[in-house]
């Protein structure tokens, strides 16, 4: 009895375990247009079951963390910057269209019926502008750390209780550091 | 402070009851929560997991509590401690008549929710979803189609008009306003080749639009004419959708053969059914999600099912162990208490603080105990009075018994049937009887007739006088044994004048009634031999004168004076020899006792005997050896020869035998001396008055040499006794002391 209750309680007590091995690759930090962008690529962050929750409208966002900072000792880095960008995807049934919303491209969402196009324009980050080159210090050692994740997936709220049961699908990527000098 | 077990009990039963209480109340709030659907996702979020696992503490805390007595439960069988079997089959039968409703309610609530779900997902239900979906598609494709051809005809019309060959021209007539209601636009622009907006139409439900940001729009998305695209315009008070299209311009005006225009129309769609259209797409994604929720919910479902039933089970469980518990410890303290009784103990008291059906069951325990406590402490008081009293009867009766043991006169109680309760030791000698046999038993069986005789005297004298003491002296002949009895009868009476039966005392009056009379002889003796030796003197003394005086007389032939006082003086002499042999008897010289060897007495007067009179068969028997006894020698060699004297007369000069016979015990410590004959025997009057003086049956015997032989044997604190011998004469029979 008492080993049914723990498996039954399992996925209360321990952390939503049910991870991809999603991952950033792809990390370009280069000067365009007076700032300091960043590129990279989200990889396996897509599941079946993700892919079809999607397409049943589930709007799914990432979230991806940004942190600019001065290297050193842990209590002796100071932040330049840390920033949370958020691509989200949801699917219009009316239309039969995918309506990406990017922070590139913050005037207009993005509008295709190609769901692979839909998927990479949410995996991918081209030329993310992160911070103006003028506040960048000459001769300055930086470190870049990025971070992908999936916003907890927004249910009716009479289904939320589900998600202290089960777990549905979830990533989160390992922070990725880039250290540079400018 | 140490706590006490009801304490510790009281406080187990507060946190179970608060743990059922909390669960019940959070239970119910989620439930609050889940059914209004409350808009607040993070504290909402928060607030629910914190109820839930708020639950499962709970829930946990009472399975812990439920697998402690379990475990305690298995403790005591194992232990084998009093009040386990019940527990068991209490706690065993709750289980499973919580398990018997409970298990199929699960089971029936899991397959109703999982086939409700099933059902919400029906192929039918998704269908129908997806047609209302299709219907709405249909309709805005028949919407775009429309726009587009109307878009066309706009075109068309606009190419008629002569405003489009110079539409710079500000002074030309531009195309009529009622263009786009005649087409039911709300929108109509005119770009020409270089974006810049020529003509502009809008209705008045049209919201303010920006015609540059609509141009980009198409531009830039590389949209399909023949694809209308959806615009939104809201506001603080409304929304409201549309649909517009574009249609690339051919050349026009002069001097632009190659350049294109553009034309874009917008349409609204009625909000109505706008609203509707968002409401079949936000349905059929519910729909889709919850499908894509399906197993999940049902896992959800049969977890919270499980719980549910979980905390019943585990509920009903631990209600079993309380009442189990209620129930069984008072039986089991009952018990305790109960074999504490049967082993003696009876300060048992239990402690019982409850006012239900047991509680007044252990009050009625309590006042039993103590009732029996009490009646016991009554009892054992009664006990030692009664103990003391029989110890101290004891004491009487033993002393009683010892006195009559040790009572010289025998002792004999008759019962009112007459059957002889009581015969002390002395009686017993006396009748030759032992008191165990006779015990119960008739006297009448015992007593010989004279006996017999002498009762029926005294009852006669007793129904005469009805006088309760009576007393008699009597001859009898016990046995063989002359006794000279003095007999006293006391009558019995209780309180009430019952007769309960008679107190028989004999004391023996033989050996006092011989003394007196070996007293009285002496005197007689002394006398006799005082008044007579005195005058015999005289007259022999005379007569020897007076033949001195006449000799001549004497000397005369056939002389009556010389045998006169011949007879005299011989006569004389025989008197004085008489009175001597009295004045030996009355002054019998003190015994002077020395060791001796009886056997060699007994020998060496059987010496003088055996050659003087060989007829008479003298013959020594004697047995083992024979001590050294403290003997007079002298006198008692004239005990032998007294005796010899007195069987040989009883032979009477006839062939016969004379039989001495010497025993000695040991044990008892008794020489005995036996001289038996073959004679004519004695009479048993003789044998009463044999060993009195001046009794003899010899026609010239003084009667002195038995009564000589009795006295000296009582000198040496022996006993002399005569009985008959077998098959004839006499056994005189002498005991020392050895």
């Amino acid at each position: 009895m008492f080993c049914l209750l723990s498996t039954a309680f399992t996925p209360l007590v321990l952390p939503v375990m049910a991870k991809n091995k999603a991952d950033l690759a792809n990390i370009q930090v280069s000067q365009a247009r007076g700032n300091l962008e960043v590129s990279f690529d989200i990889q396996n962050c897509f599941t079946p079951n993700m892919e079809e929750a999607i397409r049943s409208g589930v709007r799914t966002t990432f979230r991806i963390f940004v942190v600019l900072e001065k290297p050193g000792f842990s209590l002796l880095q100071s932040k330049v910057l840390d920033l949370v960008l958020e691509h989200s995807v949801k699917f219009d049934h009316l239309k039969n269209e995918y309506r990406v919303q990017l922070p590139e491209y913050p005037e207009r969402v993005r509008v295709t019926k190609d769901f692979e196009e839909a998927r990479r324009w949410m995996s991918d980050v081209k030329e993310l502008p992160v911070i103006p080159l003028w506040r960048l210090k000459k001769d300055q050692k930086y470190q870049l750390s990025l971070k992908a994740e999936l916003s907890k997936v927004q249910l009716p709220f009479f289904l939320r209780y589900i998600f202290f049961f089960v777990s549905l699908w979830d990533f989160e990527t390992d922070w990725h550091k880039v250290t540079f000098s400018f | 402070m140490p706590i006490s077990k009801e304490q510790r009990r009281r406080r187990e039963r507060f946190w179970v009851v608060l743990v059922l209480m909390l669960t019940s109340i959070f239970g119910f709030l989620e439930g609050w929560f889940f059914q209004l659907q409350s808009d607040l996702p993070l504290f909402g979020n928060v607030l629910l997991f914190a109820l839930i696992n708020l639950n499962v503490i709970l829930l946990l805390l009472l399975t812990y509590l439920l697998l402690r007595n379990i475990v305690k439960l298995i403790f005591e069988r194992k232990r084998n401690i009093l009040g386990h079997k019940l527990r068991t089959r209490l706690v065993c039968a709750f289980v499973g008549l919580t398990l018997i409703p409970t298990l199929p309610l699960f089971w029936l609530a899991t397959q109703f929710i999982f086939s409700s779900i099933d059902y919400w997902f029906s192929r039918q239900v998704e269908q129908s979803l997806e047609q209302s979906v299709n219907l709405a598609k249909d309709y805005l494709e028949q919407e775009g189609r429309n726009l587009v051809f109307d878009c066309e005809m706009v075109a068309k019309e606009l190419r008629k008009h002569p405003w489009i060959e110079n539409p710079s021209n500000m002074q030309a007539e531009q195309p009529s306003a009622s263009l786009p209601d005649q087409y039911h636009l709300d929108g109509l622009f005119f770009f020409d080749a270089n974006g810049d907006m020529l003509c502009q139409m809008q209705s008045s439900r049209l919201p303010p639009v920006d015609p540059e940001s609509l141009h980009d729009m198409v531009t830039k998305e590389s949209a399909s004419p023949s694809n209308p695209q959806t615009i939104t315009f809201e506001s603080k008070e409304s929304k409201q959708d549309g649909l517009f299209t574009y249609l690339p311009f051919p050349p026009f005006g002069e001097g632009s053969q190659e350049k294109e225009g553009l034309l874009i129309v917008l349409r609204l769609l009625p909000a109505h059914i706008t609203g509707r259209l968002a409401a079949i797409s936000t349905g059929y994604e519910d729909y889709l999600q919850l499908k894509l929720l399906h197993n999940p919910l049902k896992i959800s479902h049969f977890m919270t099912f499980s719980i549910v039933t979980l905390l019943v089970i585990f509920a009903a469980i631990w209600f079993a162990f309380f009442l189990a518990k209620s129930i069984t410890v008072p039986i089991q303290a009952m018990v305790s208490a109960t074999q504490r009784i049967a082993d003696g103990d009876l300060n048992v008291q239990l402690d019982s603080d409850r006012s239900d059906e047991v509680g007044m069951l252990m009050a009625s325990f309590n006042h039993m105990v103590r009732d029996l406590r009490e009646s016991r402490e009554q009892l054992a008081n009664a006990y030692y009075a009664l103990k003391q009293s029989h110890v101290e009867l004891e004491d009487r009766r033993r002393y009683m018994e010892i006195v009559l043991k040790n009572i010289a006169a025998g002792v004999v109680s008759v019962d009112a049937s007459g059957r002889i309760m009581t015969m002390n030791k002395s009686a017993e000698e006396t009748f030759g009887l032992q008191a165990e046999e006779t015990k119960g038993r008739l006297y009448s069986e015992f007593l010989q007739p004279p006996h017999l005789e002498l009762v029926k005297c005294f009852m006669t004298a007793y129904r005469m006088g009805r006088s309760t003491y009576l007393e008699q002296q009597a001859q009898v002949m016990m046995g063989n044994r002359p006794m000279v009895l003095l007999v006293k009868v006391s009558v019995l009476r209780d309180e009430n004048d019952q007769y309960m039966g008679v107190v028989v005392v004999l004391d023996d009056l033989t050996e006092l009634e011989k003394a007196q009379r070996m007293a009285a002889w002496r005197e007689v003796a002394r006398r006799i031999a005082h008044e007579i030796k005195n005058p015999l003197t005289p007259i022999q003394l005379s007569a020897q004168r007076i033949r001195r005086k006449h000799p001549e007389l004497v000397e005369a032939r056939d002389s009556i004076f010389d045998e006169c006082t011949r007879t005299i003086i011989q006569q004389v002499d025989h008197m004085k020899h008489l009175v001597n042999e009295f004045s030996r008897f009355a002054r019998l010289p003190h015994v002077q006792l020395a060791p001796c060897d009886l056997p060699s007495i007994v020998e060496e007067s059987l010496a003088l005997y055996q050659h003087t009179f060989p007829h008479a068969g003298f013959k020594l028997e004697r047995n083992g050896e024979f001590p050294l006894l403290k003997l007079d020698r002298e006198q008692f060699k004239q005990v032998m020869i007294n005796l010899f004297d007195n069987a040989l007369y009883a032979l009477d000069s006839e062939q016969g035998a004379i039989t001495v016979r010497l025993f000695h015990d040991p044990i008892l410590k008794i020489a005995r001396l036996e001289c038996a004959d073959s004679g004519h025997g004695i009479s048993p009057e003789d044998k009463l008055r044999m060993f009195e003086p001046y009794y003899s049956t010899k026609e010239k015997g003084t009667g002195l040499g038995l009564a000589i032989v009795a006295s000296i044997v009582a000198d040496h604190n022996g006993f002399i006794r005569v009985r008959d011998n077998v098959p004839a004469g006499t056994v005189i029979i002498i005991e020392l002391p050895g």
